[in-house]
């Protein structure tokens, strides 16, 4: 009876053990005396290639030992980071979007002192700056806009393609008949909620101007007071949408399309453009656009007829995430060790590697000197480096893309006119408290 | 020691570390989601308030929720019919002399030791490319566009990959309840001259009542519950036609991040379906017959 006594208390303790140890974020010792700390990377983020990384910080830097905690591919690390904040089981270091850093201000370490800081784009320390403080470190640029394939445009115009020769809605209509004649189809959309809801509609907030003028809008649109039927930017974006729709690969079945569907045919030559950003290069090599991938790069999407409209000079670039260190769960020497794990990056030659060659990103540094290694990436570097490139609105609610991208997937469909996108995103804005 | 104290022991030493989980894992949270749906907790906050009422006026306000409920009442009523209809049917036949019995049973059965989320991807592509690539070089039209790009037809994918699914679990349940029927009775009705289908509707079905009242009631309680399938089958689209209720929940507590109206819309499912299953259970349980 003793026996079982000293069982059934064995348990109990284990039990609570487990329900305390939930409150801990990673363990803080590691091997040989080594401050254990570990790092997080969730969402349709690069987790190969990062657990390489955190080896090799490993091997540099004895001092420390990183783990790498693998989230979800298919959920916004955000949503992620709820539950991991939920359960008080919080890395030491994690990736997130650029526009969720606000939400977690009061629970990550200020690195407004740290030495890469005012190596960053200003657009980007912009981005990961919450009140005043530095509170991410981006980990990339990524550009958003027409994808094209030149080969493919030139084998159809006949002549030279010259990407700045597209200046306005009507020089880029121009072109797409020009390609449509010839046989060949001109564009892809592809039905994605996230890709239309965050970046093709982005840009009617992008586009009001400064922030200043950015946030007056969005606050007539949570007064209910903006008129979209008027509203220069919503009609010259749903014009543009209008003219991709028309000369879309798929517009006989427009909502058909899937991320992989749409990369297969853009990778094997079926449409000359496709609205996307630089981060589907990893999947275009892997449907067998050669490495070099010679002829490929990214334009702007132009919202109007004017070719003095600054909107349609540049592409959208943005953070592609930003990374964070929390103080919440993980103690000060986790948080330094994590900071260490920043400054490896940013400013070691194996860090930089990492970031560019391996992981195939766009340095958002400019201390980062090595070229980028895809031509959709160098095309995004030369833009930022030409100054061609603008900052997205960082206010949207969580939901927006998810919301409102299915709104214009439903106008792509055709069962929803212009009138009916504009009262969607009036009401939406003004449910939004 | 007294004899109760000694029951007592018994009791906690066999019982109390699932009555201890059950009660922290369970009962806890219920208790805490109840709580939630009075405050304006955003999922992350080191603060929150109370606010009375207000998810419940939100979440009765939220027209989206009521849709994705009505629509998940009608997945509902096709998954519990169709899956019950064809797991039954299987289960009959397997229960019969046939070859190969104990491979089929295997086979109707794997299905069910997949999860819903790879599941979900397995039927993405079956739907999104390979009958695409069927109906395309068959020159079929019904298979020649992807059914998720249709509303009327991502709802039948989800049934079909949810029944596909379901049969097979329900399968089991119906094998264990024919075997167990009365040899005496089936023999009695042979020689009384029924023939297969009438020994089938007048013995074999009344005496399955209870394998019914249970597989009905988990079809129930399963398909209201449906999110890892929705998620990767048809990720709710296309735009938000797909959105179960269970999907729904989600998408306002944790992407919308309105903790508080998610979870009262969670509890007022919870109350639905708590209240359909009693009944379903209670309606099931009077039907059955007894020998």
């Amino acid at each position: 009876m003793r026996r079982r006594e000293l069982i059934a208390l064995a348990a109990a303790t284990l039990l609570a053990g487990g329900c305390s140890a939930a409150g801990s974020g990673s363990p803080s010792s590691g091997a040989d005396g080594a401050v254990g700390f570990s790092g997080f990377v969730g969402g349709p983020g690069i987790l190969t290639q990062t657990e390489d990384a955190i080896k090799a910080f490993n091997k540099e830097n004895p001092r420390y030992e990183m783990t790498f905690v693998q989230g979800q591919l298919n959920q916004p690390p955000f949503q992620q980071l709820l539950t991991m904040y939920a359960s008080g089981n919080v890395p030491t270091i994690f990736i997130l979007d650029a526009p969720d850093l606000a939400k977690v201000a009061d629970k990550v370490v200020d690195l407004s002192d740290e030495k890469w800081v005012g190596e960053e784009y200003p657009w980007a320390r912009q981005q990961g700056t919450v009140g005043g403080k530095v509170l991410g470190a981006p980990q990339s640029a990524t550009g958003v806009g027409f994808l094209y394939n030149r080969k493919l445009i030139e084998a159809a115009t006949g002549g030279k393609f010259d990407p700045s020769t597209i200046k306005t809605r009507s020089d880029l209509a121009a072109l797409f008949a020009k390609i449509k004649k010839a046989g060949t189809a001109p564009l892809l959309v592809s039905p994605l909620s996230w890709s239309l809801g965050s970046h093709f509609l982005g840009k009617l907030y992008d586009a009001q101007g400064d922030d200043t003028a950015r946030a007056r809008f969005v606050s007539q649109l949570k007064a209910g007071s903006a008129d979209l039927a008027d509203n220069k930017v919503f009609n010259g974006l749903m014009d543009t949408l209008d003219l991709m729709l028309k000369y879309n690969l798929n517009a006989s079945k427009p909502i058909a399309g899937t991320i992989e569907t749409d990369g297969k045919a853009f990778a094997d030559g079926k449409a000359a453009f496709w609205f996307m950003g630089d981060f589907q290069w990893p999947m275009l090599q892997a449907m067998g656009v050669p490495a070099a991938g010679d002829g490929y790069g990214i334009i702007p999407v132009p919202i109007s007829d004017d070719s003095s409209d600054p909107w349609n000079h540049k592409i959208m670039a943005t953070s592609a995430f930003v990374m964070a260190i929390d103080k919440t769960v993980n103690t000060p020497a986790q948080q330094k060790a994590a900071k260490a794990y920043i400054d490896w990056y940013v400013q070691s030659a194996s860090g930089q590697d990492f970031m560019v060659n391996k992981a195939g990103g766009v340095p958002a540094y400019t201390n980062v000197k090595l070229p980028v290694s895809n031509p959709l990436g160098r095309s995004v570097a030369a833009a930022l480096a030409d100054n061609a490139t603008y900052s997205p609105y960082m206010g949207l609610p969580s939901d927006h893309g998810a919301v409102l991208g299915d709104v214009l997937v439903k106008y792509m469909a055709g069962k929803l006119d212009r009138a009916g996108v504009a009262k969607a995103i009036t009401g939406y804005w003004k449910s939004q408290k | 020691m007294s004899r109760q104290w000694r029951n007592l022991r018994g009791f906690l030493f066999f019982a109390g570390p699932s009555t201890f989980a059950f009660i922290s894992i369970t009962i806890v949270s219920f208790i805490g989601g109840v709580v939630l749906t009075f405050t304006n907790w955003n999922g992350l906050s080191n603060t929150l308030s109370f606010t009375g009422f207000d998810n419940y006026t939100a979440a009765i306000a939220d027209d989206q929720f009521w849709s994705s409920l009505w629509l998940t009442g009608r997945y509902v009523v096709a998954v519990v019919l169709l899956s019950n209809a064809f797991a039954f049917a299987i289960a009959y036949m397997l229960s019969g002399r046939i070859r190969f019995r104990g491979m089929l049973r295997a086979g109707f059965f794997t299905p069910n030791l997949i999860g819903g989320v790879v599941l979900g991807f397995i039927w993405y592509f079956i739907f999104s490319q390979g009958l695409v690539a069927v109906g395309t070089a068959l020159g079929v039209d019904l298979l020649s566009t992807s059914w998720l790009a249709s509303e009327t037809l991502a709802f039948w994918a989800l049934v079909i990959a949810t029944v596909w699914q379901m049969a097979g679990f329900l399968v089991i349940i119906y094998l264990a309840g024919l075997t167990a029927l009365p040899g005496d009775v089936l023999e009695a009705a042979s020689m009384d001259g029924a023939g297969g289908l009438r020994r089938l509707r007048s013995v074999v079905l009344p005496l399955m009542r209870p394998s019914f009242t249970i597989c009905v009631f988990l079809a129930i309680g399963r398909s209201f519950m449906t999110y890892d399938m929705n998620l990767t089958l048809t990720g709710g689209g296309p735009y938000g036609s797909t959105e179960l209720v269970a999907m729904h929940v989600y998408q306002k507590a944790f992407v919308s991040q309105q903790f508080g109206t998610g979870q009262t819309e969670a509890l007022l499912l919870f109350v639905i379906v708590a209240a359909i299953s009693v009944l379903q259970v209670s309606v099931g349980r009077r039907r059955e017959v007894e020998l």
